[in-house]
């Protein structure tokens, strides 16, 4: 009966547009992260994501709403911006978009640190000889 | 809020209260017996204990109500291993319990405060699960009346699951209530109340609508969010062994014959009479 359970989230993994859903989605596994928040303002490439997404088990949100966070981060949190916050404390979160600025606004809301998915380190890989 | 108590406290708040507690109801299944607490039960050990005068009654005090609740699942009587080691953490564990302080006098006005209560919860990082006590809601009509009430709103979903006819009360109708949390899936909500065709392992000493306000960790295909999904910081093999003993507590408890009424899909099983009662009553929702 553990009374230090782990519920929240520390970090939120930040990924800048401009790869092919197919490498992003990639990506995703490699971080094994449970939620993709598409904040950009445009997304071509959203039905892709979605698709993959679901095939990966990994929730795809098209968030659009929160691009304007790049130009304001410090701004009064509105609906979508504590939405985001309070999703990345649960689940393994990364935030799509064309400013890292975007994700810093959310992960500040709630504490969390921002961790740069092209610069995450990728999982260990154990094997038996 | 107004509608209802927030109780903020652990079962174990009880444990001096409670020293006298014996449990006076028994069930029988294929030659074992199980014995579990009552309403009564914790009354008369409230009252002992001087926590309450001797002619309160325990409905009267709301916290008394959540925290014998509390108790009576943290000490397995529902059967779930996961759900005792939960209740015995309420804070930690995220599952919040609020009594409504008034009787269910006019159901489409309950069912509107209960979606008011949960709405919230469901956007709120913190809340696992909403358990919704209704101390005074204890005839089968009432319940009907208030599912009937929650399915015609936004957020929930109410359907029938099945009819059985359970020897000694005739038909009983499995109802399934579903709510709606985040990014498109429907929690199954459970109900546990001393109601005739209810499973063993709901027979709670009140009313209880306990429902999980979060998502999955992950999409489901099906979109169905459930306890299971809790987060509980097990390894593989202490889960695996929870899940097991939680097998063989359920299977104990319930038979064969019981086991359908008591699956994660039904909140209710209800005598079939009080949910035809209100079937076509299409006044009702306007009360």
């Amino acid at each position: 009966m553990s009374s230090s359970r782990k519920r929240y989230n520390r970090s939120l993994f930040a990924v800048a547009s401009g790869r092919t859903a197919e490498d992003l989605v990639a990506l995703l596994l490699e971080e094994d992260i449970e939620m993709l928040i598409d904040a950009r303002r445009a997304a071509a490439d959203s039905d892709r994501l979605e698709t993959l997404c679901a095939e990966a088990h990994t929730y795809y949100s098209p968030r659009p709403e929160l691009a304007g966070l790049a130009e304001n981060p410090r701004a009064e949190p509105d609906k979508h911006h504590a939405w985001a916050a309070a999703m990345a404390m649960r689940h393994r979160t990364c935030v799509l978009s064309d400013t890292q600025r975007v994700a810093e606004a959310i992960a500040q809301l709630v504490g969390l640190r921002i961790i740069d998915l092209d610069q995450s380190p990728t999982p260990i890989a154990l094997t038996t000889v | 809020m107004n509608d209802f108590v927030a109780w903020t406290g652990e079962p174990t708040d009880l444990s001096l209260a409670l020293t006298g507690l014996h449990a006076s109801r028994s069930y029988s299944v294929e030659g074992q017996t199980f014995r579990i607490p009552t309403r009564e039960d914790y009354e008369r050990a409230l009252r002992e204990s001087g926590a309450i005068g001797p002619n309160d009654h325990i409905v009267e005090h709301p916290q008394f109500v959540a925290a014998a609740q509390a108790h009576w699942h943290a000490s397995g009587s529902n059967g779930c291993v996961f759900a005792a080691a939960l209740s015995a953490s309420r804070v930690d564990s995220g599952w919040e319990t609020y009594v409504l302080q008034s009787p269910v006098v006019n159901a489409a006005v309950a069912a509107h405060a209960i979606d008011v209560l949960c709405r919230p919860r469901v956007a709120a990082p913190e809340a696992e699960v909403v358990s919704v006590l209704m101390p005074t809601a204890d005839d089968a009509d009432t319940i009907a009346r208030l599912l009937s009430c929650l399915g015609a709103l936004e957020h929930w979903d109410v359907r029938e699951r099945g009819v059985e006819d359970v020897q000694g009360i005739g038909n009983v109708v499995l109802l399934g209530v579903r709510a709606e949390v985040e990014l498109g899936h429907w929690a199954e909500v459970l109900g546990f109340g001393s109601f005739a065709g209810q499973g063993n392992t709901r027979l709670a000493p009140f009313t209880e609508l306990a429902i999980r306000v979060k998502e999955p960790p992950r999409p489901r295909r099906d979109h169905r969010a459930y306890m299971a999904h809790i987060p509980m910081d097990l390894d593989k093999v202490e889960f695996g062994s929870w899940w097991h003993d939680t097998e063989q507590q359920r299977a104990a408890r319930l038979g064969a014959a019981q086991d359908a009424r008591a699956k994660g899909r039904v909140t209710f099983a209800l005598e079939q009479g009080a949910w035809e009662r209100i079937e076509g009553d299409e006044g009702m929702r306007n009360e």
